[in-house]
């Protein structure tokens, strides 16, 4: 044994870029194509809404419940206001408000699960969990409503700021899921901090916060961003549901949940159009973002974008 | 520059059992002693070679000396230095000087990152490097010290063989250029084949840097290979060490008679001792046995090893902690 030989490992092909990758995995996953498409068409339509609407969407005309046509697309509301028109519209508040929220609940969620499955067991992570474990035994929704019964639906002054309500909106349902992000990053932080390259960071001399924000959060994005379009799902439904009590955008500016609401009465008259493409609008989009949850956490996991390869 | 690399002194690790305040209040939970009054000296350039069958406290004690935890009693002196209390400037010292390999290569490399960003993470934290084109060029040097291709920077850990994913490992170790390097199980998780030529890689990479190892296993047969000196450990304490080859030619410790019984030597002049298998487990570590810790499982235990612990004592160039081996 006295002359040793270091092998020279071969290089083999290169592995593909990951966004060639994704593509790939997209045209093999049709309900996630199929996904992205409708939530492309959303998007658009939240983004610029004047190029998309037909009509204008809070004027008034004397076209009364007039069915779908190729005029009217969605037919026409009780004050002859074209339904498209306003669904288009109102897909910017469900998406604004679907994503400022959930921005602000991955803002809070975060860095307190991280820092509570980092730095525990102990007070730290028993002091951050028991606090979000009291916001999580409330149901959201009736929360939300509490809130906006004592602060109101009109906007409020705090000095020389104007909160629109919409804001108030946001800040609330945002804080209400900020547990529910905590939750998840925290049980993703637990398993990544005991894999061994965390040891070895520490045994090169990296400190702690650097090893948590740098190498674990890193490897908790998966999880991360399935919870998050989970979240804008159930942040869209939040809201429409909040509008459909009353309590969410008031009109006249419309929004899916509201439309719902105004429609109610005409269910049993046979004027089906403004109750069903409002739903099926809610529906679909929040179809979408789950369907698109589920692709994520199968794409992201780099330990799980060998399977398939030859 | 001190002969005496490393010393423990004393070395115990106690682990409270339940550590909630609730458990600390009401006096419940037991403590668990890890590691205990571990006496080990390593030499400058030398291998010393740590076996013992799995929860013995290899892996905590590798743990200990890398400061990775803190130890709760007895010192750790690293080239003359007590390291013990070590504050955050020295600490830096003493992370860019020693280092570990762990075991599992899947699990010891940051998935999300590049070899490159791996080995680029070290160099940056005690070579103070900051080009990227320096960066690089510097891991590359440490891919061809471990015998990869300079090629293999731009792939991720997944990627790669666990025979690879161990060499980058080593390289990560390597970056700081340490003096001393901690093995813990480095090839255990490998296939044989690969076994071989890490173990190997290990041998050159130390004549070549003049490196001091540590290495902890539980095959012996590589322990052998690789190891000037050999430290048996058993339930947290050391019953048996001194130089390899007189140990394992005549083992003293009935538990490294039986530890090695079970083990095929390539030696034909070896002679098979007698011991049969171990019977029986471990001890539970939160209710440990009176006098001798082997004494339960220990085919030759009389009435004095229930009652008292033996000390390590010098026989015939090695030292052993058995009431039985005669001077």
């Amino acid at each position: 044994m006295s002359t040793v030989v270091v092998e020279r490992q071969s290089v083999t092909q290169p592995a593909p870029k990951a966004s060639r990758r994704w593509l790939r995995q997209l045209w093999r996953d049709p309900l996630a194509l199929i996904s992205l498409v409708v939530l492309a068409v959303v998007l658009a339509a939240a983004i610029a809404p004047t190029w998309i609407a037909t009509h204008s969407h809070v004027r008034p005309s004397m076209e009364r419940l007039v069915p779908p046509s190729t005029e009217r697309l969605m037919g026409t509301d009780q004050f002859g206001r074209d339904v498209f028109s306003r669904a288009v519209v109102a897909a910017q508040v469900s998406i604004a408000v679907g994503v400022i929220t959930v921005v602000l609940a991955l803002a809070i969620g975060v860095p307190l699960g991280a820092v509570a499955g980092f730095y525990g067991p102990g007070p730290i992570d028993t002091t951050i969990m028991r606090i979000m474990d009291v916001m999580l035994a409330f149901p959201p929704i009736i929360l939300a409503i509490a809130v906006i019964a004592a602060l109101g639906t009109e906007s409020i002054e705090i000095g020389p700021f104007e909160i629109p309500h919409i804001a108030k909106l946001m800040f609330v349902i945002g804080l209400l899921y900020a547990p529910q992000v905590a939750r998840v990053v925290r049980s993703a932080v637990l398993v990544e901090k005991n894999e061994q390259y965390v040891m070895a960071e520490r045994a090169l001399g990296a400190s702690r916060p650097r090893i948590l924000f740098r190498d674990v959060l890193r490897n908790c994005i998966s999880p991360i961003s399935v919870q998050a379009t989970v979240l804008v799902a159930n942040a869209i439904i939040a809201e429409a549901s909040l509008s459909f009590l009353g309590l969410g955008i008031q009109p006249p500016q419309p929004s899916w949940g509201g439309m719902l609401a105004d429609a109610k009465t005409y269910v049993q008259s046979g004027e089906w159009w403004l109750t069903v493409f409002p739903g099926m609008l809610i529906f679909v989009t929040v179809c979408a973002l789950n369907v698109l949850g589920d692709y994520l956490r199968d794409v992201l996991d780099p330990r799980e974008a060998t399977a398939g390869a030859p | 520059m001190s002969e005496r690399l490393l010393e423990l002194v004393g070395v115990s690790k106690t682990y409270e059992a339940d550590a909630s305040l609730w458990a600390r209040l009401m006096g419940a939970g037991g403590a668990v002693r890890a590691v205990s009054e571990v006496d080990l000296t390593v030499t400058r350039g030398e291998t010393l070679g740590l076996v013992g069958e799995s929860g013995c406290g290899k892996s905590t004690l590798a743990r200990l000396i890398l400061k990775l935890e803190e130890v709760t009693g007895g010192d750790v002196i690293f080239d003359g230095r007590n390291v013990t209390g070590l504050g955050p400037q020295h600490l830096a010292w003493f992370r860019s000087r020693v280092q570990i390999v762990f075991q599992d290569p899947q699990s010891s490399l940051n998935r999300s990152y590049r070899v490159e960003t791996i080995l680029a993470s070290a160099l940056r934290l005690h070579r103070g490097l900051k080009r990227r084109s320096d960066l690089r060029e510097a891991a590359a040097d440490l891919l061809r010290l471990v015998g990869l291709d300079p090629a293999f920077l731009d792939r991720y850990p997944h990627e790669l063989s666990g025979g690879q994913r161990q060499r980058v490992g080593i390289a990560r170790a390597l970056s700081v250029e340490p003096d001393l390097l901690v093995l813990d199980e480095p090839v255990s998780a490998l296939d044989v084949s690969i076994q071989a030529q890490i173990v190997n890689l290990l041998h050159d990479l130390q004549r070549r840097l003049g490196l001091t190892y540590v290495f902890i296993s539980h095959d012996l047969n590589v322990v052998r290979y690789l190891a000037d000196r050999v430290a048996v450990m058993y339930f947290g304490r050391i019953v048996e060490t001194g130089p390899v080859e007189t140990i394992y030619r005549r083992p003293r410790h009935p538990y490294t008679r039986v530890l090695l019984s079970a083990v095929a030597l390539p030696d034909p002049e070896h002679e098979l001792p007698t011991e049969t298998a171990l019977t029986g487990e471990v001890p539970s570590p939160l209710a440990p046995p009176s006098g001798c810790a082997f004494h339960p499982r220990c085919p030759l235990a009389q009435e004095r090893c229930r009652r008292e612990r033996p000390e390590l004592r010098e026989v015939g160039g090695v030292a052993v902690a058995c009431h039985l081996v005669e001077s």
